[in-house]
Formats: C-alpha cells, sequence, structure tokens
C-alpha cells in the first residue's frame, strides 16, 4: 500500500486505534495519566516510523505490540509499577461491570494483558503467541491461570466454563 | 458476570476527544513534543511548506504520467538506469527531473512486441477444478490448485509411493508403500539460520524446496541511523530454491540453487519450469544521498551455476514501471529444473501483492491507496491555536496489473493494467481466451457503507473492456470463483448472497442469479458443472451489530439454473471458535470427486458459557458427498487425545494436511504421520517425526534473535520490533 498522504493516513489510524490503544494501555498500566503518556507515545512511534503494513492485521498487531513495549518501557522506567496502586476511579455502568472490570485489574500485569487480548480483542491462542512473542504452552498457562485467579476473585466464576 | 460485562466495562473506557486531537497535531508538528503551545508563524511555515511539497509531488507525478501518454508505447518499460534515477526515483529529493530521466532511459526501455504477440494467441485456459485433484496417471492425491497444469507449493506433496513434508526446519521423505509400516528414508535437515524451507515442488525426480533466510549485514547507511531504522535496515532476507536429484531417495543430492532478495511472495510450477517471485523493500527514509552506499540498493542475486558468490543486478537491468512510486523491487526468477542454463532473474521497481498465474501469462497486482488533499481542506483551529488540518476522509483505491508472459522459462513484461479497488486473493483473478478477469471490492472512505464489490474484463493488453459494478453495496468480497464462462462471487455483511455472474460476453458480464443465504464462504470448490462447494463460517448478528461467527459452515450450491442459484445442502460443524486452515488457505483442502473424499484439518470447539469455547477435538474430517442425501460424515482421525480443552493441546501434533495414495489416507503433522483406511478410517499405522522444540520454536520469528534488546525483563513479554508473517494466501 502506497502511502500518498502520510497525514491523512496517519490521522486514520489515531482515529481507527485510538480507543482500542487506550483500552489496552488502561489495562496494562491502570492509571490514566500513564495510559495517555502510552498512548501519544504510540502514536507518535508511528508517525515517525510508518511501516508498511502486510495488511489490516498486521497493522493492529503492530500497534497493540507498540502499546504494550511503550507501556512497559514507562512502568519499568518511571517505577511507576511499584508505585502505582489499584484505584477504583472510574464508574461503570453496572456494577457487574465494575466487578469484573477491577477484578481484571487486579490480576498480575502479564495476566492482565493477556485477558484482555483474548477476551477483548477476541485474539486466538495462535496469534497471541505471535503478538506477545511467547511460546504456545506459556501463553496457554498464563490464559488457565489467570482464569483460575479470577474465579476465586468473584464467587461464581466470570469466565468460567 | 460474564465475559461480556467485561467487554461493555472496556467499551465504556474511551480516549478524552480533546486528547486525541492534541495528540495528532504532535504528529503533525513532526511528533516533536509540545510541551508550550507553539507560535502560530511557526506553524504557518510548517504547512506553507508541507502545501509546496506537496503540490511539487502533484507536478511531478502530472509529469510522470505525460511522460507515459504521450510516449504511448506501454509495452515498453523504461529502466532504473543509475543510482542518481532510482533516488530520485522514489522521491527521496524534491526535484523536476525524473522527466529528464524518463526521457534518457526511454532508449534503454526493452521492446517486448513478440511478448504482446504472443500472449494474444494464448489458447483457452483449462480450469483446475474439472482436473480434479486426482492427477491421470497416478492414484494419488495432489495440491489442491487453481489453475490446471500451473502446480503450486506446498507442504507436503506426494508422487504415489512417497510422501514429501515440511517438518520445519528439515524436509522429510517417507516411503509409504506399505502403509502399515512407514519408513523415512531420509530426513534433508537445515540450519535454520541458513536456510527455512517453506514449500516444496516433486517432479519425477527433481525436488524443489522453496524457502527464506534473514542474513543480517552491517550497512554503512545505518550505522549514523536511528535506532529504529538500524534494525530494519541490518537484515536482508533472501528466498532460496534449492534443487535436488532423488533418483536415489535416501541420498538427495543437492544439485542447484538460486537465490533472490525479498520475502517470499509465491511460486509456480509449470511443466518444468519454476518461478518464484519476491518483493525487496528498499529502506530508504529521510538520508542524504552522499551518506548511501549504492551497491546497498541493488538487489542481490545467486545461481549456483554461475558461481556461489552473491551478485548484484545493476541499475541499467532494472526496470521501473513509470506510473508506480513504490519503493520496492519486485524480484522474479525462473529456472528449468531440468537443465543447467543460467535462471532468468529480473527486477522491477514495483511490488506485488496478489499473484495469478495461467499457463502462459503471470498477472502480479499491487494495490495503492491516494487520498485526497485540498488546500480549502486545512484551517485555523482556535480552540487549539494550532493550525489544523481538516483530514480527507475520502481515498481512492486503485489496483495495478502487471502482466508477463510466461515463455518456457522466460518471463517477459508485456503489458500493464488498472482497475479500481482491490481484490482479495489469486481466486479474484482469472485469464480466459486471453482476456483477464478481475474481481475487487473499492470503496470511497474507511467507512465499510462505502464499499461496493465490481466485475472487470481486460483484453491481452490489459485494457477494460467489460465491467460489472456496484455489486453488494456495503459489504465486502469474501470468496470468488471463476469457472469458464461464470463467476460466482461472495459477498458479505450479514447475510450471505452468492452472485452468479455470466461472462459468455466479456464486454458485458452480467448478474444472472443471486442466492442469500446465512453466514459466508471464505472458499469456493468446484464440485461438477452444476454445483459448487463453499466453505466458509455460519455467523449471527448480536445486539451491537458485530457479526460473529458461530462455527464452520460447509454447503453445497446447485448453479445449473444460473437465474435461480439453490443451496442444496449444508453441513455446521462446532461451535464458535470452529476453525480451519481452508478458510485461508485452499491448499489444505484434499477433494477428490472419484473418491468421494472432502477432507481437511480443524480443531473444533463448542460453546461453554456466553462466549466462552472449549476445545473438542483437534485432527482432520472427512465427508463424504452424495448429491441426492447431502453431506455425511464419514470419519474423524484425531491427532491428539482432548480431555481438558485447550490444556491438552499440542501444536506439534496438528494435522496439516491429508493427502492420499491408492486407498490410504495419510494425515501429516509436524510430530507424526499416521496412516488411515479410506473406508473406515481405521489407522494403518504411524510414524514419528523427531523435533527438535527448542530448535523450532526458536526459528519460528527468525528477526526476533537480532531485535531483542538485551536489557529487557525476561519476566513479562520481551520487547522486539512486531513481526507478523505475511498472509498465507498471498
Amino acid at each position: 500500500m502506497i502511502v500518498t498522504n502520510k497525514m491523512g493516513y496517519l490521522e486514520h489510524l489515531v482515529n481507527k486505534y485510538s480507543d482500542m490503544v487506550y483500552r489496552l494501555a488502561m489495562s496494562r498500566t491502570r492509571n490514566i495519566q500513564t495510559s495517555q503518556d502510552v498512548y501519544q507515545e504510540v502514536f507518535l512511534r508511528l508517525s515517525r516510523k510508518i511501516p508498511e503494513f502486510e495488511n489490516e492485521e498486521h497493522e493492529k498487531a503492530w500497534i497493540i505490540k507498540v502499546t504494550i513495549n511503550c507501556s512497559k518501557n514507562l512502568l519499568v522506567n518511571d517505577f511507576i509499577k511499584n508505585t502505582t496502586v489499584l484505584k477504583e476511579d472510574i464508574v461503570f455502568e453496572t456494577e457487574e461491570r465494575s466487578d469484573v472490570y477491577y477484578a481484571v485489574l487486579s490480576l498480575p500485569q502479564k495476566y492482565r494483558t493477556i485477558i484482555h487480548l483474548f477476551y477483548y480483542e477476541g485474539y486466538k491462542i495462535e496469534e497471541l503467541c505471535k503478538i506477545l512473542n511467547m511460546n504456545k504452552n506459556t501463553v496457554k498457562s498464563h490464559l488457565f491461570r489467570a482464569r483460575d485467579m479470577l474465579k476465586n476473585k468473584i464467587e461464581r466464576g466470570v469466565f468460567d466454563e | 458476570m460474564s465475559k461480556k460485562d467485561y467487554i461493555d466495562a472496556i467499551n465504556e473506557l474511551k480516549v478524552d476527544d480533546k486528547f486525541k486531537k492534541e495528540t495528532i497535531n504532535k504528529i503533525k508538528m513532526g511528533g516533536k513534543s509540545m510541551k508550550k503551545k507553539p507560535h502560530i508563524y511557526a506553524l504557518a511555515v510548517v504547512m506553507l511548506v508541507i502545501v509546496i511539497s506537496a503540490a511539487l509531488q502533484a507536478n511531478i507525478d502530472r509529469d510522470n504520467i505525460y511522460e507515459l501518454d504521450t510516449a504511448g508505447e506501454r509495452l515498453s518499460l523504461p529502466t532504473v538506469n543509475s543510482f542518481d534515477n532510482l533516488y530520485s526515483l522514489l522521491k527521496l529529493e524534491k526535484t523536476d527531473g525524473i522527466k529528464e530521466f524518463a526521457t534518457k532511459s526511454e532508449a534503454q526501455g526493452i521492446n517486448l512486441e513478440d511478448g504482446g504477440m504472443r500472449n494474444a494467441m494464448v489458447a483457452t485456459e483449462e480450469s483446475a477444478i474439472n482436473a480434479d485433484t486426482v492427477a491421470g496417471t497416478g492414484d494419488y492425491s495432489k495440491t489442491n490448485i487453481q489453475v490446471a497444469n500451473v502446480d503450486e507449493g506446498d507442504i507436503v506433496k506426494t508422487d504415489g509411493r512417497y510422501l514429501y513434508y515440511i517438518s520445519n526446519p528439515k524436509v522429510v521423505i517417507i516411503d509409504a508403500e506399505n502403509p502399515e509400516e512407514m519408513k523415512i528414508v531420509n530426513e534433508i535437515e537445515y540450519d535454520p539460520n541458513e536456510f527455512y524451507p517453506s514449500e516444496l515442488y516433486v517432479n519425477d525426480d527433481v525436488l524443489v524446496v522453496i524457502g527464506g533466510v534473514v542474513s543480517y549485514r552491517t550497512m554503512k547507511s545505518s550505522i549514523e541511523a536511528t535506532e529504529d531504522r538500524a534494525i530494519s535496515q541490518n537484515h536482508s532476507e533472501f528466498v532460496i530454491a534449492k534443487v535436488y536429484d532423488i533418483s536415489n531417495k535416501e541420498d538427495a543430492k543437492l544439485e542447484r540453487e538460486i537465490q533472490i532478495e525479498g520475502s517470499y511472495l509465491t511460486s509456480r510450477m509449470i511443466g518444468e519450469n519454476i518461478y518464484f517471485l519476491a518483493n525487496k523493500y528498499i529502506y530508504t527514509y529521510y538520508i542524504e544521498k552522499e551518506e548511501l552506499d549504492e551497491n546497498e540498493f541493488k538487489p542481490q542475486y545467486r545461481d549456483s551455476v554461475t558461481g556461489n558468490e552473491l551478485k548484484c543486478l545493476e541499475f541499467p537491468d532494472i526496470y521501473y514501471f513509470p506510473d508506480s512510486e513504490e519503493k520496492n523491487y519486485l524480484n522474479i526468477a525462473s529456472f528449468n529444473i531440468n537443465s543447467d542454463n543460467e535462471a532468468n532473474i529480473s527486477s522491477y521497481l514495483g511490488a506485488g501483492n496478489c499473484v495469478y498465474v495461467s499457463e502462459n501469462n503471470l498477472y502480479v497486482t499491487n494495490t495503492k491507496y491516494e487520498y485526497e488533499q485540498t488546500e480549502e481542506a486545512t484551517k485555523v483551529d482556535e480552540e487549539y491555536k494550532t493550525l489544523q488540518f481538516i483530514m480527507p476522509e475520502n481515498h481512492k483505491i486503485t489496483t495495478n496489473i502487471y502482466k508477463f508472459g510466461l515463455d518456457n522459462g522466460n518471463v517477459d513484461y508485456s503489458a500493464v493494467g488498472t482497475v479500481p479497488g482491490q481484490p482479495l486473493n489469486q481466486f479474484s483473478m482469472d485469464e480466459s481466451d486471453s482476456n483477464f478477469r478481475i474481481a475487487v471490492t473499492d470503496s470511497t472512505s474507511w467507512n465499510q457503507e462505502t464499499n461496493v464489490n465490481n466485475l472487470y474484463v481486460l483484453n491481452d493488453k490489459l485494457e477494460i473492456i467489460g465491467s460489472l459494478e456496484g455489486l453488494a453495496e456495503g459489504e465486502r468480497i469474501y470468496s470468488v470463483r471463476f469457472i469458464g464462462e461464470r463467476a460466482y462471487m461472495v459477498t458479505f455483511v450479514q447475510v450471505d448472497p452468492l452472485f452468479v455472474i455470466d461472462l459468455s460476453k466479456p464486454e458485458s458480464p452480467v448478474v444472472l442469479g443471486e442466492l442469500k443465504v446465512p453466514g459466508y464462504s471464505n472458499y469456493l470448490h468446484p464440485y461438477d458443472e452444476n454445483h459448487l462447494i463453499g466453505f466458509g463460517e455460519d455467523a449471527e448478528t448480536n445486539k451491537d451489530g458485530r457479526t460473529l461467527s458461530t462455527g464452520m459452515k460447509m454447503a453445497l450450491f446447485n448453479v445449473s439454473d444460473p437465474n435461480n442459484p439453490k443451496e442444496l445442502y449444508s453441513e455446521k460443524i462446532g461451535e464458535r471458535g470452529t476453525h480451519s486452515e481452508i478458510l485461508y488457505n485452499h491448499k489444505s483442502l484434499l477433494f477428490s470427486k472419484e473418491k468421494n473424499i472432502i477432507a481437511f484439518p480443524i480443531t473444533i470447539t463448542e460453546e461453554t458459557s456466553n462466549y466462552n469455547n472449549n476445545l473438542k477435538f483437534s485432527g482432520a474430517i472427512i465427508y463424504g458427498l452424495d448429491l441426492d442425501k447431502g453431506f455425511y460424515l464419514k470419519g474423524t482421525i484425531a491427532d491428539q487425545e482432548i480431555i481438558n480443552g485447550y490444556r491438552d493441546y499440542d501444536y506439534y501434533k496438528v494435522i496439516e494436511r491429508i493427502v492420499y495414495i491408492k486407498d490410504t489416507l495419510f494425515t501429516l503433522s509436524k510430530k507424526l504421520v499416521k496412516s488411515v483406511d479410506m473406508q473406515t478410517t481405521k489407522e494403518k499405522g504411524q510414524i514419528e517425526i523427531e523435533l527438535s522444540e527448542s530448535r523450532y520454536m526458536n526459528n519460528i520469528m527468525p528477526l526476533e534473535e537480532v531485535l531483542v534488546e538485551p536489557t529487557q525483563p525476561a519476566d513479562d513479554v520481551r520487547e522486539v520490533e512486531p513481526y507478523m508473517p505475511s498472509d498465507v494466501r498471498q
């Protein structure tokens, strides 16, 4: 795909992936301010690089990966990882939504990411392997451990079988 | 509480609009941090520069096209000729020098009139479909291909006695004469750092393995480059075809190697000639010309017949399409597997997305998006005190089709044509009576409501002679199949219309009939002249308007009355989450009408609660088809025992292909080859393939080795450049 209008293309990408990036960043950082930093960094990186995407899947996977990388950098660099506590500062429309959201957020970061990508973005395990660059069995074990932990956190088991 | 609550909760999280605009502005500012609000005049200057450069660009484009029109000789292509020209062609430099060298290089243009003449004599193409997947000579299966006599590479091939299978990173040759006691007669092992096999061909006593390698070299240009770019510039990718003499199966002798630069696009074998294509991206961003080493920009190749050193194609030998600005070389290699003549290697400045090959011609498409931008589209946004573009929402999609004549291993450019819209895959294209037919989805904005689906018929010079436009507005093409004088097209949003299109008058294609059924077909396979089998997914629309798959679906369409196509039978397989490679790769289908076999690999899941699903079965599924009764299950071959859902799932045991020799079916997975009786699906024998897992895993994505930053914490996802393998089909 030839991009003849770089700005138009970039703006299109921002609009298209805005919420996706922000939501993934939120699930990783648990903090609105940090998520916004990640959000900006992701799109600035995109604008500096403008990779040649093979297709839409590639495009989406690239952006997801960069979001993960950016949020990790911020977390490592700023020691936010150690200082951020889970604040229940977002009010959701229903109690169920709120419960499940904060239950997921209370998981360790690596599980939050995988839960988010699996259940929200709807990626299959094979795809997660590629995006997260992880061994299939690791992805699976993370997913199951995360579900077990969620089961304990929520009475009836949110993603119970 | 359910997964739905989680999805709904996340859906409530929205980016602040103001913040989003601020980010877009930052991008427009060149990605620099915007601590304080910049002065408006400074921005105006930036704006002006952008407008001027856009105008300049437009000028250059016009000149370029002008050259093409006045020259009027579509059959001759100019050559790149020199590094200076390449540099300007890629528009790294804002000059209007293009006109000058276009004229200059005209003299160098090749005259391909002969090629054109030859193509005009193309005989009627017989579609692969009627040939079944059974070979005329032997009782064994062949790869499910698109066009008869044009073989496509795959991970497994059989010659009626031996199975040749890529179990990465090696090629295994299995003697299957006695299905009860299969023997591994040879394993051709590769060092994944030197070669990574992806497809193979077998032709009598010749085995050709095509694969790739990523090699790393320090480039002069990359030393000064930024971190990001250094990564991308440091590696070069090659496609290698290895030719083996396998007259003695136990001792496969490597006879020849042909190597071209780029990432693998596709390949075909016609008779004894193999053609393979690679896309080589040219990294050129933001580097001063003086810093560049021109040799780094020459596509490299190697043919062991003429020596083992990598050679460079010189600029006078590289052609370009005057209307393409692709920063990419399309490299094409062709050779005869039984001769020692030097391989034909050619290079074009351009790129390929989809490739269709008939017996006489090779068609490569390249799709580009153009965005409208007008001066009025800019305004000052008072609220943010910055200049803001109103970005055009509209775009224009065009697909260039490059046609090359194939003659006994020679590849000659013969024509270029353009259609609006974008083809889906190789099945979107077809050649018949020297006419080229292509089905495309076009849109004018990113909103899918503007989607329309068109079909064009082009003559041998790739000029549009007939068209059918505006089908299924708001939907996109999911699958197409051209069969003789008809085209069958599936589009989809909520229900699946199957269009039957008559092409007997190429100037005026017409829709004969259409059928709407739920779900969609990703692949259409002809059963006989009156019936088509569609492989796809059943779908439902939930209350948010999202379309969700509810399992796989196989349907038999009766098109004997083209005005009134009918769905005769349909078979639903599994529930949401069920998946098969056949949904995106036609080569995974084993079909034989004669043997009454429809078999493909599949993972079947069942829905548990809400949106959750659990793995029930992984293996191969075998159907028979009776036109009076419909599909019936002949049997299943599990590749592993699944009791605890995904917990039991072993990727290396997953069946990738099913082939047959006489009355035995063979299922192939990385670790295990099984033979079963075709009628009873009772196991006859099995043989294990030894596999070093760690080695395999490490090389699934060869890029990661260099891209991983050593300082990253190991507990989480490692930071690497995102890399996704290219789509299997194209």
